[in-house]
């Protein structure tokens, strides 16, 4: 047998290789629309294994999985075909996903510091400790002093009980009676500049389009995102829809490193770091140039404003070199900005950005082409910039220009790189000027709502913006802040110019509980470390970057004395004593204990209602493979706002649940998927098009295209430091490691972070794959192994190193200068010398 | 004795084409060489490797990687050097000191700049994760002729059997547990 199957290997040849793959690949073809039938939990399969629906613990893709348990061990997972996110699929990372729990260093005992040294202690000393250090503080500080550092992988129930917590709770036992908005969330080093973009532009957060656009578009812009190493299954779609029109479908890569995705795609733009801006604004200019503009769109729904420029960058504490008006936009007409974006030409771009102008026209026409359907994704590339909310607007300038937008197929897609930064980070509103919903802490009349949701005086929500991620670092630096407590993330690992922020902890004055589920890099520097329940080990639900929302329920047990995080916030609640006799915990976690979550749910979902953020009722969450929002009621009771019922029958429900009385959006701001869209064409007859932005009502219902420049970068190369550093992902390893390192399949595939490096720069300073490279900034120096021409190769003069490995930690010397805007670290920029150790 | 080239030359057109007949009519006893096709004999070996042989364990010492190890081997009914790269892999050294110490012309130079081909990688589709719907690059990004041994198209890979040299990188880096590899390296039909 064994020759025979030799033989047949060997007279196949490359061509048949390469033949079985595009059947192989063609046979995972998405499922078409059906509806969800398939009902998982509960029986035992053959194997004797239990099966439950969830959803992978790593990147924003959402996939969802099915979960198998045997004995009180989950042991396997797989792709959920009936999730529409990824239709089954799966990358390295969901395939192994069960290991993460199991690494051989979970930590399942409270850990304190007691001369110095972590000591395991028990529940009840730790609580004890962390609840009268609060009580100490807000007394004698205020809620100034304390903040908490959260999470884009909290669950949604943990961010909004993380919320209350700091933005509801904290007022009724601190000195000045007003709640701590010094809640973050690590998505500011991930998300804030999309979240900035969508406010500004459309005046409601999270993209209008789904994944389902990856089947319905011909065109794909990716800038700088590598997609097929961050978000594997999504561009495994792309790869699906270019091998069935393999003659339309275009592929455009943009970026300062070849990729895998590059290497895939039909046109690769490789530009200097910081001139996508440039791009942009070229990409506008030749679509008004040669007039491709949508005419009647742009009349119907646009409206154009003037940026602030020479915003700053971040560098020095307080934001003190950022003017006061950086997020300012003054009005503006067609004529002007045509006339702005007319500076812009292929020529002097080509100069600035290295891009050849062919390539540049090339891809203009792509991406301004009339019998096109574009879609645009990106992801930190355009996030973290000291520009990041301007590329944000750019992108959308281009497709609100064109009207690609809203439509199936088209659309500015901005891709998330945590399961929750939508679900939990943005729609919780887990930042230090948000609440849920979109709503914010400095309009009253949101902190009204906010209080009546809540049962709490509005004088208890602390109007005041508190501090954004990177000033909350500097303000324990700086000594302001006495007491951080950190959930589900490695601010010690992960935030730029570490050196500095993890001297800062060193204060004795400065208390720091970190909730983790594996020691790490805060871990190390902790007061208290709380251990936690991970992933399937307690209910949740998380929000993918299409709006989709996955709920799972508990499945496995916690190890040892693990415990959730929401019951580390209540029982730290329940040890702080309000007026009246009660406690803290007996007013913000007013919850049955038989429907705790579900409750929690209800009331948060109150927030989203009637205002075209509709979540889906706890009930459907836990029936359904993930439901997108908005989920909207045909009638609902909520203060009337509800009633479809003129608009109902003519919309679009490719999710199904029509004849349940409720809509899945798919597409947002288009009459015929959303009942606002539809409810407002209705009630503003002259509205032309398909299209309506309802939301954004200051300007008149348009979307704003903004007229912003070009402008350098915040640290550049030099003499000194001639080198460009990017940092990022790998495919096998998800942010700090602290998960994937544990899982022995992954580490060993990917044992270490090496820097990457352009086989011409390294032959020039004799480097070979495998030597040790010192790698020097401003801020620190780090040894890293070489690798020349590996798996991403930098532009001449870029080098790319990945963040996830705990013992060369490149953020060390990573420059923390921030957009302006949106206040979120630029990771992809500074300037670095590169020797041989 | 067979020239450096010639055997190159020969060893790939095995390979490709008539090797599996010649191997079947030589094969003098099936059974016996239930493990034969599972071993991999360090760089440079000659068609008669096993009769020239020694055992003298020298190359064992001076591989870098410890890849090479001598184990017993039944049809031959001695200790022969080999490589699994399940367990350890060549590691394309350019030294060669394997081939440099071998005194019994098992192991020779070619007269070509390339490293000696050892074997061929295959994928085992079945196996291997990227072709059953879960992504994964390790034996590309791990293999050292990357985009030109092993290339990455449409989000699987591909080995280019020309190209490949059977160092069996991808095969020890394959994230799959040992037997049930994704891609596995197949010696080449030369004994």
């Amino acid at each position: 047998m064994k020759n025979l199957d030799r033989r047949k290997f060997l007279k196949s040849t490359a061509a048949s290789i390469a033949t079985a793959s595009l059947l192989a690949s063609c046979e995972q073809k998405p499922k078409p629309q059906e509806p969800l039938t398939q009902k998982v939990g509960g029986e035992l399969d053959q194997l004797g294994m239990e099966w439950d629906k969830s959803v992978c613990r790593f990147c924003g893709t959402g996939c969802g999985v099915l979960v198998g348990r045997k004995g009180d061990k989950i042991v396997a997972t797989k792709g959920d075909p009936d999730c529409y996110s990824n239709k089954g699929l799966n990358c390295i990372k969901g395939y192994f996903l069960s290991k993460i729990l199991y690494g051989k260093d979970r930590l399942t005992k409270p850990l304190i510091r007691k001369n110095g040294k972590l000591e395991e202690s028990s529940w009840d000393e730790a609580l004890d400790l962390v609840a009268s250090k609060y009580t100490e503080i807000l007394k004698e500080h205020g809620s100034d002093a304390v903040s908490m550092f959260g999470s884009g992988q909290w669950t949604i129930f943990e961010g909004y009980a993380a919320s209350k917590f700091m933005k509801a709770g904290l007022g009724f036992v601190s000195k000045d009676g007003v709640g701590s908005n010094h809640l973050e969330p690590n998505a500011r080093m991930c998300m804030a500049s999309a979240v900035a973009g969508f406010m500004r532009t459309f005046q409601s957060d999270e993209p209008m389009g789904s994944y389902e656009d990856l089947e319905h578009a011909d065109t794909f812009f990716l800038w700088g995102a590598n997609m097929a190493e961050m978000h594997p299954v999504l561009f495994s779609r792309i790869i699906d829809t270019k091998l069935k029109n393999p003659r339309k479908v275009r592929i455009v890569d943009l970026g300062t490193q070849y990729t895998r995705s590059s290497e895939e795609a039909d046109l690769y733009l490789e530009f200097k770091p910081q001139t996508d801006l440039a791009i942009l604004n070229y990409f506008a200019h030749y679509i008004c140039e040669n007039e491709l503009y949508d005419k009647e769109f742009v009349e119907q729904n646009t409206i154009f404003k003037k940026g602030q420029d020479n915003i700053g960058y971040g560098l020095k504490d307080g934001d003190g070199d950022i003017p006061k008006n950086a997020g300012a936009m003054y009005p503006y007409t067609f004529e002007e900005f045509k006339k702005f974006v007319s500076t812009y030409t292929a020529e002097y771009v080509s100069e600035l950005s290295g891009v050849p102008v062919e390539k540049l026209v090339e891809a203009a026409r792509y991406i301004s082409s009339k019998d096109r359907n574009v879609c645009s994704y990106w992801t930190m590339g355009f996030n973290q910039h000291t520009r990041g909310t301007w590329a944000n607007h750019l992108v959308y300038n281009i497709h609100l220009l064109t009207g690609k937008i809203s439509k199936p197929g088209n659309g500015p897609f901005s891709l998330t790189g945590q399961p929750s930064a939508c679900g939990t980070a943005r729609e919780v509103g887990t930042f230090a000027h948000r609440l849920p919903a979109d709503h914010v802490v400095a309009n009253a009349a949101h902190r009204e709502m906010a209080a009546k949701i809540w049962n709490i005086p509005v004088e208890k929500i602390n109007p005041k913006v508190g501090l954004h991620t990177v000033e909350m670092f500097r303000a324990v630096d700086n000594k302001k802040l006495k007491l951080m407590w950190t959930q589900v993330t490695n601010p010690f690992q992960s935030m730029p110019h570490l050196n500095r922020y993890r001297k800062a902890t060193e204060d004795k004055g400065f208390f720091l509980i970190v909730s983790d589920v594996y020691p790490t890099r805060s871990t190390e520097l902790a007061d208290v470390v709380f251990p936690c329940a991970m992933w399937t080990e307690k209910e949740g639900a998380y929000g993918n970057a299409e709006r989709r929302t996955q709920h799972w329920n508990k499945i496995a047990e916690p190890p040892g004395e693990a415990k959730t995080e929401i019951w580390q916030m209540y029982e730290i609640a329940k040890r702080m004593k309000v007026e009246g006799g009660k406690t803290l915990a007996d007013i913000i976690y007013p919850y049955s204990k038989e429907n705790y979550y579900k409750e929690m749910w209800e009331e948060y979902r109150s927030f989203s209602l009637g205002i075209g953020k509709d979540l889906a009722p706890y009930d459907v969450l836990r029936e359904k493979h993930g439901v997108v929002w908005p989920y909207v009621g045909k009638t609902e009771e909520v203060n009337g706002k509800h009633d479809f019922t003129d608009v109902w029958d003519n919309l679009e429900s490719p999710e199904g649940d029509k004849d349940k009385g409720f809509v899945s959006v798919k597409w947002r701001y288009n009459a015929k998927y959303d009942p606002y869209a539809a409810k407002f064409k209705k009630e503003h007859p002259e509205h032309k098009g398909d299209i309506a932005f309802y939301k954004a009502k200051k300007n008149g219902y348009k979307a704003t295209i903004l007229a912003v420049p070009y402008e350098p970068a915040a640290e550049e190369p030099d003499n000194e430091f001639p080198f460009w550093l990017c940092t990022g992902r790998v495919l096998e390893h998800w942010h700090t490691g602290s998960m994937t390192m544990r899982v022995p399949e992954l580490r060993r595939a990917v044992p270490r972070a090496v820097v990457n490096l352009n086989p011409d720069d390294a032959k020039k300073m004799g480097i070979k794959r495998g030597d040790l490279v010192r790698v020097s900034s401003r801020r620190g120096s780090v040894v890293f192994p070489a690798d020349v021409n590996g798996r991403s190769i930098p532009a001449l003069g870029n080098v790319f190193i990945p963040f996830f490995d705990e013992t060369r930690m490149v953020n060390e010397i990573t420059l923390d200068a921030y957009c302006p805007i949106s206040k979120e670290p630029d990771y992809k920029k500074c300037a670095v010398k590169v020797e041989k150790a | 004795m067979v020239s450096r080239k010639d055997f190159f030359r020969k060893s790939w057109k095995l390979a490709v084409g008539a090797a599996a007949e010649s191997i079947d009519k030589r094969l003098p006893n099936e059974e016996d060489f239930s493990d034969f096709p599972k071993l991999i004999r360090p760089p440079g070996a000659v068609a008669n490797f096993a009769e020239k042989c020694t055992t003298c364990g020298e190359c064992v010492k001076v591989c870098p990687a410890e890849a090479i190890r001598v184990t017993f081997e039944k049809p031959f009914k001695k200790e022969l050097p080999s490589i699994n790269p399940s367990e350890k892999a060549c590691q394309m050294c350019e030294t060669l000191d394997c081939i440099k110490v071998c005194e019994d012309e098992a192991l020779v130079f070619n007269d070509t700049l390339t490293f000696p081909k050892i074997g061929l990688a295959e994928l085992q589709k079945d196996k291997c994760l990227s072709f059953n719907g879960s992504l994964c690059m390790t034996c590309y990004d791990a293999c050292p002729l990357k985009r030109t041994a092993i290339k990455f198209k449409f989000n699987k890979p591909i080995v280019i059997d020309e190209e490949c040299t059977g160092c069996g990188i991808c095969e020890e880096f394959c994230v799959l547990e040992k037997g049930t590899k994704g891609i596995v390296v197949k010696p080449l039909m030369i004994e």
